[in-house]
């Protein structure tokens, strides 16, 4: 397979983002995995993550200006605390890897610098890799974080940046064009896109499932974060929960009552709920 | 336990941040609040005196039976009276220089009010009362408590002579009336024997001896009539004859022959043993019997005969005049003899009545007596329970009783009492610590919002992966910082604000 990948990296070189290959490939590739995974596999797959392109990585002191996680950080409290949920999540994963959202109990918290930690936590191993999927609308926390140039510049004039609900919307914008590479090792970002506002209408298109499943079939140990608006208020969130695989609630310190994490809960249902993060300060 | 101290301790850290205008500016009110009320708090001096009711002193036990010494009884009950009483606040008023005699009426009462609720007595056991009052004036303080605790002890010896006096007084009058009683009936008992002569004592014992004699007497007259009568009526008998000498002769000639045939017949019956009855010597007996029997008749019928015929040859004869003259004597002695015994009867019946006549006036005597003896009893116990009153009054005004003295005498403070100006500058130090750490942790309570972890896990059973926090950036770390300087300046601000205050009020 990594023979396959290699030879595949050498044919991509317009997008040095990430890889591209066609659906017949991730079939093929999907359904090897979910077979026997010898230890030869897991350093192929390694290897193969490994040649992923970075052009840059943040510094300790950029990693701590953004509250990330990263090999600097001192706390290892935190760090342990996040290892630990990385640990719990795979060992409850049903297939190799998984969609997960994260979405916050109440909307005046949003969830995107979790999402984006949890996302790193697996990107610090270097046989993972991860994606932050902002499908917040409202949310461009994640922008900022990853100094994604959210505009172009074009002659036109300022243009956004292509992103999910782009792919949903018109054939002619590849998967391709939305990943972007971040100054985290190992880790992609796809922004919301240029028409936020239709969503909602594409998230439940079947388009969008394939989207997904797209994604995540490139790698064998690749793990979406969706980062998802509150399930209190959110439609949106309602009609991604079937694209996902788990749901992660966020639950912050202090500003939901016992009523409002029971009715998210309720919302989310118990077979797709991995637990809860509690979010202090 | 710990893990949950820690968790508040957390808690009101996070949220005291959280909330850091709020906490800050509950911070700077509750001090400046208690700053304030130190400031203006007014000193209070408390002056307090100390009395001891004594009511065993070295007469005690000597004028023990005789006098008695009187107790206050509740001393405390007098202490608060007085207290209420207005003559003796105004008293006080006067003496600590409150007012004068110009004072208005409004004054005085709401002065009075004053003293009043300033003033705390209390008591050590029955014997032992305090008296506490403050005042913003320490020789004001000293002056009114000394009035006090000095009107207490004057009140207190006037009541007990008063007291002591008024038992006098009525014990006295009791005897007087127990007196006038006594006298009353002395003379009842007096006038009713002047009018009962008779019944002097030992009336009674004379009358019934004398009616004894009497009667005895009088039997024995009964007996003398009695022999007399017997004696007149044998005189008379002798007198009319029959009853003389021929029949005398004539039983003895009966018993005679009577005789002789009782031996006839003995020799008969000795006869008949031998012989047949025509024996001759046994028809001869019985021959012999019947005509002795027919001479037994003979006689008899003679001395019967004989009876009939006046004895014409014995009136005449010196015994029959000797008889007439004792039968006349007979007769007189009786006539005596009964005429002295109608006396006699009359003497009795005198007696008699003299003896229910002196029993009727025992009884009223007796019940005279006795009401004069209660009235004695009554009297002399009396006059004995004056005499204590007097030498207990008389103690009471040479002050000699139970006293009240002053143990400890009203002082004048120098050091002001109660909650001082470092007491509330102290609470306030603290209060203004935990009024806003309160009123967070409350806040945190009443809004319901989940804070814990163990709410997610125990509460509402739900599988926690992680419990995270943010990671600070160098700029929040400087932010956290300056918030954590500004609050400690803030705090530093305050505590400076009260050292100058402390410095004003003390040193100043």
């Amino acid at each position: 397979m990594s023979i396959i990948e290699s030879a595949f990296l050498k044919n991509q070189k317009k997008n040095p983002n990430d890889h591209i290959d066609n659906n017949a490939q991730n079939r093929k590739r999907r359904k090897h995995r979910t077979g026997s995974q010898t230890l030869t596999n897991q350093f192929a797959i390694r290897d193969d993550i490994a040649t992923m392109s970075q052009r840059r990585e943040f510094t300790k002191d950029e990693y701590q200006e953004r509250g990330l996680i990263s090999k600097y950080l001192d706390d290892s409290k935190l760090m342990n605390e996040y290892r630990n949920l990385r640990t719990k999540l795979l060992a409850e994963k049903t297939s190799a890897n998984f969609i997960a959202m994260v979405t916050s109990v109440t909307p005046d918290f949003d969830p995107t610098l979790v999402t984006v930690n949890i996302a790193s936590t697996f990107a610090l191993d270097e046989g993972k890799t991860s994606i932050v999927i902002n499908a917040n609308v409202s949310s461009t926390q994640a922008n900022d974080i990853f100094e994604t140039e959210t505009e172009t510049e074009t002659e036109a004039g300022t243009e956004t940046k292509l992103g999910l609900v782009d792919v949903l919307i018109s054939e002619n914008v590849s998967i391709d064009e939305i990943i972007y590479e971040t100054p985290i090792n190992r880790l992609r970002y796809i922004p919301i896109g240029r028409n936020p506002e239709s969503s909602a209408e594409y998230f439940s298109d079947i388009r969008m499932k394939k989207t997904m499943e797209n994604i995540l079939s490139r790698y064998s140990e690749r793990y979406l974060f969706l980062n998802a608006p509150s399930i209190a208020n959110s439609a949106d969130t309602r009609i991604l929960l079937e694209v996902c695989d788990k749901v992660l609630l966020v639950v912050p310190y202090g500003k939901c009552t016992e009523d409002n994490i029971r009715q998210a809960v309720l919302a989310i249902g118990s077979d797709k709920l991995a637990g809860i993060i509690l979010e202090e300060f | 336990m710990n893990d949950i101290i820690g968790f508040i301790l957390r808690l009101v850290a996070k949220e005291a941040l959280a909330r850091k205008k709020l906490v800050i500016s509950l911070y700077v009110g509750t001090a400046l609040f208690f700053a304030a009320i130190a400031w203006v708090w007014p000193q209070v001096f408390n002056s307090a005196a100390t009395i001891i009711i004594e009511d065993r002193n070295i007469l005690t036990p000597l004028m023990k039976g005789t006098a008695q010494t009187s107790v206050l009884t509740e001393p405390l009950k007098l202490a608060k009276t007085m207290m209420n009483s207005r003559t003796t606040l105004i008293e006080v008023l006067h003496i600590g220089g409150w007012i004068d005699d110009d004072t208005p009426q409004a004054k005085i009462d709401s002065l009075i009010d004053d003293i009043r609720t300033r003033t705390v007595i209390s008591n050590t056991g029955k014997k032992i009362i305090h008296i506490n009052y403050r005042d913003r004036d320490p020789q004001r303080a000293m002056l009114a408590t000394k009035a006090m605790s000095d009107i207490f002890i004057r009140e207190s010896i006037s009541i007990k002579r008063k007291d002591s006096q008024n038992a006098y007084d009525f014990i006295d009058s009791q005897a007087e009336i127990y007196h006038k009683k006594l006298i009353f009936a002395d003379r009842a008992i007096k006038d009713f024997r002047e009018k009962n002569v008779d019944s002097t004592p030992g009336a009674m014992q004379v009358t019934t001896e004398r009616v004894l004699t009497l009667t005895r007497q009088l039997e024995d007259l009964d007996i003398e009539i009695l022999g007399e009568k017997s004696k007149l009526s044998a005189q008379r008998l002798q007198l009319s004859g029959g009853g003389g000498a021929e029949n005398t002769a004539s039983i003895e000639r009966e018993v005679a022959l009577r005789t002789r045939i009782t031996n006839l017949k003995s020799n008969l019956e000795d006869l008949r043993l031998t012989y047949e009855d025509t024996y001759p010597d046994i028809v001869q007996i019985k021959s012999q019997i019947i005509s002795t029997e027919n001479r037994i008749r003979k006689e008899i019928i003679n001395r019967n005969l004989e009876d009939k015929p006046s004895n014409e040859e014995l009136s005449d004869s010196p015994l029959a005049q000797e008889l007439r003259s004792a039968i006349l004597n007979t007769q007189t002695s009786i006539t005596t003899l009964d005429s002295r015994k109608e006396q006699l009867n009359i003497l009795l019946d005198n007696e008699r009545k003299k003896i229910n006549r002196i029993n009727a006036v025992d009884v009223e005597i007796s019940e005279l007596t006795r009401e004069s003896k209660v009235n004695k009893a009554q009297y002399n116990q009396l006059v004995e329970q004056r005499e204590s009153a007097r030498i207990s009054r008389d103690m009471d005004l040479a002050n000699q009783g139970v006293k009240a003295r002053i143990q400890e005498a009203a002082f004048l403070p120098v050091n002001p009492r109660g909650i001082t100006f470092m007491h509330i500058i102290i609470i306030g130090l603290l209060f203004s610590f935990a009024v806003p750490v309160a009123i967070v942790f409350g806040l945190t309570i009443l809004d319901q919002k989940v804070r814990d972890r163990r709410t997610l896990t125990d509460r509402l059973k739900l599988p926690l992966l992680a419990s995270v926090y943010p990671i600070l950036s160098q700029t929040e770390i400087k932010q956290y910082h300056a918030k954590l300087a500004t609050m400690g300046f803030i705090v530093a601000s305050v505590w400076t604000f009260y050292g100058i205050e402390i410095w004003l009020k003390v040193g100043g």
